[in-house]
């Protein structure tokens, strides 16, 4: 099967992952933290490894200030919730996944409020919106660094300027550009970065990093054991034990170890220019084709990640990705991709899109293959229709 | 006895001190708090075998904290 649904989790996983995995579940499956005995000890290195990797990847002040979280949804949740309290106002991005959008909404019965800063192809402009955006009770800022279905890039850098000068706190949800796009968290105004450990960190499912750059700290939202300061009732309130209550998932982390430093060996600069040296192509190609409907301007790497959004005309988005699938043996997302913001800003909130994310383990060959199925679907859609009815 | 011992709160603290401690050329090795030193909780220590004055002065240096330290018998 050809992949092109990395957005939603990267495969294949480089085999240093799957072996440090299985590694970890025959050899190191005692629990971190928590014993002294030999094998809970070489847990526990396991995870500072990652740790310290993953502080290094994104030049974060040490490795206690990585949080490991379940994905990247629990990491924003962690700050979104563990931040804001009543009376307090947010800001998001008209591009926001349901990952961001949702925990606001949900804490409007705790009386926060937030509002939504249009995005736009012009970084001016889009920095203007969340300046307008901003209120004396804005207390975050929240984020994506690409949108998720159609690749654009959010000028964070500036936005985190912004957010520094008016005292308000930055979050931004990198879930899409980790592991393509270079990030470095001493150098920004950015205070806490979120992101999943399985897409373009190339770790298992089940692994999310929150790396802090603050001194302003959310609340904890889960508390329990730690395997530290034991006799106290209390959630302790060092770093990272104040967020990582209960098992941690140690095969995971073993697994995003390796796959950290499988990206940080590649780089990310490499990463980045491969992906979208083959984005390019696709949309190229895509473009030549009459009945394809693409909603941005052709990829380029400093503005976008190579995430590529489509329809066929007369199809929906549903029935295109269920042809590939059955016909053809391709992978990708098709629908609103959690992103509902996102799509009513680009126009697509009825027919949702084709979504195709690529990954270093995607090919020109896969990429031209892609494209001539589609070609041959736009060229036969009356017909095909009918496979995407048939179960 | 000579102190010998770093008391931390947490496993994550104890391991970035033994990485610099040995990127300083000082060794440890990472024991569970003995229990008698323990307070009812349960943390890590470094048990620092020599250089214990430099091993101090390190961990100050690079601002890492530390619970207490103590002396415990090496066997």
């Amino acid at each position: 099967m050809i992949y092109f649904d990395n957005g939603a989790t990267t495969f294949p996983k480089p085999r240093s992952v799957v072996n440090a995995v299985e590694r970890t579940m025959r050899y190191y499956g005692a629990n971190p933290g928590r014993s002294g005995h030999k094998m809970s000890l070489k847990a526990s290195e396991i995870m500072y490894d990652c740790r310290k990797n993953a502080a290094e990847f994104f030049n974060a002040d040490s490795p206690e200030n990585i949080v490991f979280a379940y994905n990247c949804t629990t990491a924003l949740n962690f700050v979104i919730k563990g931040i804001l309290k009543e009376g307090d106002h947010a800001v998001i991005s008209s591009l926001e996944h349901n990952a961001v959008l949702r925990p606001l909404e949900s804490m409007k019965e705790n009386g926060v409020e937030y509002s939504i800063a249009d995005y736009s192809p012009d970084d001016e402009e889009t920095i203007d919106n969340f300046r307008n955006a901003i209120r004396p009770n804005t207390k975050l800022v929240i984020c994506t660094h690409a949108s998720n279905v159609f690749g654009v890039k959010l000028p964070v850098e500036r936005i985190a300027a912004l957010c520094r000068i008016h005292g308000v706190l930055f979050c931004v949800d990198a879930a899409q550009t980790a592991g393509v796009v270079p990030i470095s968290l001493k150098d920004s105004c950015i205070d806490f970065l979120c992101t999943a450990g399985h897409k373009g960190l190339y770790g298992p499912m089940g692994t999310g990093i929150l790396a802090i750059n603050s001194e302003i700290l959310p609340e904890s939202l889960i508390q329990g054991g730690t395997g530290s300061f034991s006799s106290d009732r209390k959630q302790p309130s060092i770093l990272p034990d104040r967020y990582e209550s209960g098992t941690p998932n140690l095969p995971g982390i073993a697994g995003l170890n390796e796959g950290i430093k499988f990206v940080m060996k590649k780089t990310e600069r490499n990463i980045e220019k491969y992906e979208s040296d083959l984005a390019l192509r696709l949309y190229q190609k895509l473009k030549k084709i009459p009945g394809v409907l693409l909603y941005t301007d052709s990829p380029k790497p400093h503005r976008s990640v190579p995430v590529i959004s489509f329809n066929i005309d007369g199809l929906d988005s549903e029935e295109t990705s269920t042809i590939l699938d059955k016909r053809f043996n391709i992978a990708v997302r098709a629908g609103l991709h959690c992103a509902p913001l996102a799509h009513e800003f680009f126009g697509t909130q009825d027919s949702g899109t084709v979504r195709t994310v690529l990954s270093v383990f995607s090919t020109r060959e896969q990429v031209d293959y892609f494209a001539s199925s589609i070609m041959t679907i736009n060229k036969f859609k009356k017909e095909l229709k009918k496979v995407a009815i048939d179960i | 006895m000579e102190n010998n011992l770093i008391m931390f709160n947490s496993v994550t603290l104890a391991m970035r001190a033994r990485e610099i401690l040995g990127k300083n050329n000082v060794f440890s090795s990472l024991i569970r708090t003995p229990v008698n030193l323990r307070n009812r909780s349960c943390g890590y220590s470094l048990f620092v075998k020599s250089d214990f004055a430099k091993a101090i002065e390190i961990l100050s240096k690079n601002r890492i904290t530390y619970l207490g330290i103590a002396s415990v018998d090496a066997q």
